[in-house]
C-alpha cells in the first residue's frame, strides 16, 4: 500500500516539476538568450535605420563606421557579423563587418540571425530603388 | 497506524505538488517578459517594413522630380556662307571647320579693314590767272606765280580713290611758297568741285624770298567723307594777297595730304540648316578661347525670321569658357542663322581676333516619369517577399489620385505624384497608402499612410532698390506638417532673366509669421531694357526633391 502511495507522490512531484520547467524561462536559459538577442539586434537596426544612418553607411559601403556604429550600440560582450546582400543573394561587403573571434560564432549554442530590408537610399545628390538584405548574426562572447 | 502514515505521506505528498504548483505560477508570471514572443519580432519588422516603404516614396518622388531628358542633341555648326541680310561678310574666318568640332582647335575670327594711311597727292588740272600754274603741280625748282593781289589760281584733280568705309583722319594742304619780299598766300578749299567754298580758309603770313613749305590743317574745315575727297571734289583754291607794296607770290607745289583708315569691323554669320526645333529646352553654345581675345566685345546676334531683323542674344561672349543662351523663341524652323559682330562698328584704327572653339545648339524636352512610384512599389512587393523568406509578409499599396488635400494645399495626384512648378507657389508631392499582412501571425490590413511633400513660396514681392541696385525676394520652404527645411546654399539653383548681376547672397532668417525664410538678394543688378525681370529658384532638399519656383515682374 505504500509503495503505491509512494508511486503516486513521485508522479505528482515529477509532473509538478515539469510543468514549472515548461511554464518558467528563466534569464539563463538558452530560450531567452535567443530571444533577447533577437530583439536586440532589431532593436539596433531599426533604431540605426530611423535615424537615417543605416541607409547611409549601407549604400555608401563605409563598413568602418558601421562596424563602429554597431559596437557603439550593442553590450560589450555582444558578438557580431554583419553582412549585407543584394535581392539576389550576391553578397556587397567585400571585407567582414564583424566583432569578436570568428570561432566564437561557431563554438556557440547561441548564435541568432536577424533579418533586416532596405529599400533604397535618398540624398539630395543621389535617390535610388535599390534594396538590400541585410543579415546581422549575434552571439555572447 | 500504518494506513495513517500513509495518508500522511500522499496528504505531504499532496501539498508539496501543490506548492511547486503554485510556485512554477508564480514563476510563470515572473518571468512572462522572458518568454518568446512572436509579435515583438514582427512588430520590428513591420517598424522596418512601414520605415522603408515611406523612404521608397521618398526616394520615388526624389526620381519623378528629378526629370530625365529626351531628344538631347547637340547640332553643330552647319555652314558660314549665308546671307540672311544681304550685307555681306566683314572680317574672316581661321578655321571654320574648328568650329563645328568639339576639340581643341579654334576658328579664329579676325576683324577686316585698312590701318591709318597716308597718301599725297598733286593736282593734275587747274584753272586761273596765275603766271606758269602747272608749275605747282610737282615739287621741283620751277614756280607758279602772281603778281596781282586777289589774283586766284585753282588747282583739281587730286585724283583720290579713298575706300567709301574709310574714315578721314586728317586733312593737310602743303603749300611750297616764297614771296619776291613779302607777299602772302590764301588757301581756299572745294568739297564740291568748287561749286562753293568752304568757310574757313587759311592766309599766310608775311612771306620770305627763300622757299617755305607750309601744311595748312584743313581737317577742322569740315567733316570730311571719303565722298568729299573722291570723284574730283576736293579742289584747292590759292590767292595772291598783297602785303604793304605789291610784288610777287611764288608758289612751288601744292599738295594734298589725307590721313584715313577703315575702321577694323567683323560681322560673320554661321548658319544651321537641320535642327530639331520643337523642344522645350534650346540654347546657343559658344565655347571661346582666350589665346587670341580682342579688347573689344564680341556680341552675338541671332536672325529674326518674324521681324526680319538681328536680336542680340549674347552682348559680350567670355573668353575661354562656354556661353550659352536661350534660344527657344527664335527657333521656329530647322534653320537659324547666328552673327558674330565686333562691339566697336565705327572707327576701330585697331584690328582684333577672338578664337572660338565651336558653336552648337544644344536642345532637349524634360520628361517626368508619372509611372515611378507604381513601378518602385512593385519591386518592393516582390523584393519583401525575398527579403523575408518564410514569414508570409506580403503589402498593398494604394497611391492617392484626384484632388487631395496635402497639408494645406490641394493637390490633383496621378498614380501617387503631382508636381506645381514655375509658379511664386511651388511644389512636389507624393502619397500612398500601404497595408501590410502578415500571415504568420494572421496579421491583416496593417495600414499606414505616406505622404511627402516639399514647397516653395514667397513671402515677399520681388523688390528692386534702385539707389542700392539690388533685387530682393523672401521665400519659405517647407515640408510635410508645414515644418520648415533648411536648405544649404549648395542646394539653391539659379536663374535669372531680364537683368544682370555681379554677386547673389542667400542668408536665412526669421519671420514672425511664417518662421524661418530665406532671402536672396541680387547686388550691382542692371536692368534690360524690357525691365521685365524673372528668377527661377530650384531647391533640392535633403531627400534629393526637387522644387522650381518662378518670381516675375516689372521693376
Amino acid at each position: 500500500m505504500r509503495v503505491i502511495e509512494v508511486i503516486l507522490a513521485s508522479f505528482i512531484i515529477i509532473f509538478a516539476l515539469s510543468y514549472a520547467n515548461i511554464m518558467a524561462i528563466s534569464p539563463t536559459s538558452p530560450k531567452y538568450e535567443v530571444t533577447e538577442l533577437e530583439k536586440m539586434g532589431y532593436n539596433v537596426l531599426y533604431d540605426l535605420d530611423k535615424q537615417g544612418l543605416l541607409a547611409k553607411l549601407v549604400y555608401s559601403e563605409d563598413w568602418d563606421n558601421l562596424q563602429r556604429a554597431l559596437q557603439v550600440l550593442l553590450p560589450l560582450d555582444v558578438f557580431f557579423n554583419f553582412t549585407v546582400y543584394y535581392t539576389n543573394g550576391t553578397k556587397v561587403n567585400s571585407v567582414p563587418i564583424i566583432y569578436g573571434d570568428a570561432s566564437t560564432f561557431a563554438a556557440s549554442k547561441n548564435v541568432v540571425s536577424v533579418t533586416y530590408g532596405l529599400a533604397g537610399f535618398s540624398a539630395s545628390d543621389k535617390a535610388v530603388y535599390d534594396p538590400r538584405i541585410l543579415i546581422l548574426q549575434l552571439t555572447r562572447g | 497506524m500504518i494506513e495513517r502514515r500513509g495518508q500522511f505521506v500522499i496528504i505531504a505528498v499532496l501539498m508539496i505538488a501543490i506548492m511547486i504548483m503554485s510556485i512554477s505560477a508564480l514563476m510563470h508570471r515572473a518571468v512572462t517578459y522572458y518568454r518568446h514572443e512572436p509579435w515583438e519580432e514582427y512588430l520590428a519588422l513591420i517598424g522596418n517594413i512601414e520605415l522603408n516603404s515611406h523612404r521608397l516614396v521618398e526616394l520615388s518622388l526624389a526620381n519623378y522630380t528629378n526629370p530625365i531628358k529626351v531628344n538631347n542633341t547637340e547640332t553643330f555648326v552647319d555652314n558660314n556662307t549665308s546671307d540672311v541680310d544681304g550685307n555681306g561678310d566683314k572680317g574672316t574666318h581661321g578655321n571654320f571647320l574648328a568650329q563645328q568640332h568639339a576639340d581643341s582647335f579654334y576658328d579664329t575670327l579676325t576683324e577686316s579693314g585698312v590701318p591709318l594711311t597716308t597718301i599725297l597727292k598733286k593736282p593734275s588740272a587747274t584753272s586761273g590767272s596765275w603766271s606758269d600754274p602747272t608749275n605747282a603741280y610737282d615739287d621741283d625748282t620751277n614756280w607758279a606765280r602772281s603778281t596781282n593781289s586777289g589774283q586766284q589760281q585753282v588747282y583739281s584733280g587730286f585724283g583720290f580713290n579713298i575706300s567709301s568705309e574709310a574714315t578721314i583722319a586728317q586733312v593737310r594742304v602743303r603749300l611750297d611758297v616764297k614771296a619776291e619780299k613779302d607777299d602772302k598766300i590764301k588757301l581756299e578749299i572745294s568739297n564740291n568741285g568748287g561749286t562753293s567754298y568752304l568757310s574757313t580758309t587759311y592766309t599766310s603770313p608775311d612771306l620770305t624770298t627763300t622757299e617755305q613749305t607750309i601744311w595748312v590743317n584743313v581737317t577742322t574745315w569740315d567733316s570730311w567723307t571719303p565722298e568729299k575727297l573722291n570723284n574730283d571734289n576736293i579742289w584747292a583754291r590759292v590767292t595772291q594777297v598783297k602785303s604793304g607794296s605789291q610784288d610777287t607770290t611764288f608758289l612751288d607745289w601744292i599738295a594734298i595730304e589725307v590721313t584715313y583708315y577703315v575702321s577694323y569691323r567683323l560681322d560673320l554669320e554661321i548658319q544651321w540648316t537641320a535642327i530639331d526645333y520643337d523642344e522645350l529646352d534650346e540654347y546657343l553654345c559658344i565655347h571661346t578661347g582666350s589665346v587670341n581675345w580682342g579688347s573689344e566685345d564680341l556680341r552675338v546676334d541671332v536672325w529674326n525670321a518674324a521681324s526680319n531683323n538681328w536680336d542680340t542674344v549674347i552682348n559680350r561672349l567670355t573668353p575661354n569658357s562656354w556661353n550659352n543662351v536661350s534660344i527657344s523663341s527664335y527657333l521656329t524652323s530647322s534653320t537659324l542663322t547666328i552673327r558674330f559682330k565686333d562691339g566697336a562698328e565705327l572707327n576701330d584704327p585697331n584690328q582684333d581676333s577672338w578664337d572660338v572653339e565651336c558653336s552648337l545648339i544644344h536642345v532637349w524636352s524634360i520628361e517626368f516619369n508619372k509611372n515611378i512610384l507604381k513601378d518602385n512599389l512593385e519591386k518592393w512587393q516582390t523584393d519583401i517577399s525575398r527579403i523575408y523568406v518564410g514569414r508570409g509578409i506580403s503589402f498593398n499599396y494604394e497611391l492617392a489620385n484626384g484632388l487631395h488635400n496635402a497639408f494645406g494645399t490641394p493637390v490633383n495626384y496621378y498614380l501617387g505624384l503631382n508636381h506645381t512648378w514655375w509658379e511664386p507657389t511651388a511644389f512636389s508631392a507624393a502619397n500612398a497608402t500601404l497595408k501590410i499582412n502578415v500571415g504568420y501571425i494572421g496579421l491583416q490590413g496593417y495600414e499606414f499612410n505616406s505622404a511627402v511633400f516639399l514647397k516653395m513660396m514667397n513671402v515677399s514681392k520681388l523688390s528692386y532698390n534702385s539707389k542700392e541696385k539690388t533685387l530682393m525676394i523672401n521665400i519659405t520652404i517647407t515640408k510635410e506638417n508645414n515644418n520648415p527645411v533648411k536648405i544649404s546654399r549648395d542646394n539653391f539653383e539659379i536663374s535669372k532673366f531680364g537683368f544682370n548681376y555681379t554677386r547673389v547672397y542667400i542668408t536665412s532668417g526669421f519671420d514672425s509669421i511664417y518662421g524661418p525664410i530665406y532671402t536672396i538678394k541680387f547686388e550691382e543688378v542692371t536692368i534690360q531694357t524690357s525691365r521685365e525681370v524673372q528668377i527661377d529658384i530650384q531647391i533640392c532638399d535633403e531627400r534629393g526633391v526637387k522644387v522650381i519656383a518662378r518670381y516675375k515682374g516689372k521693376v
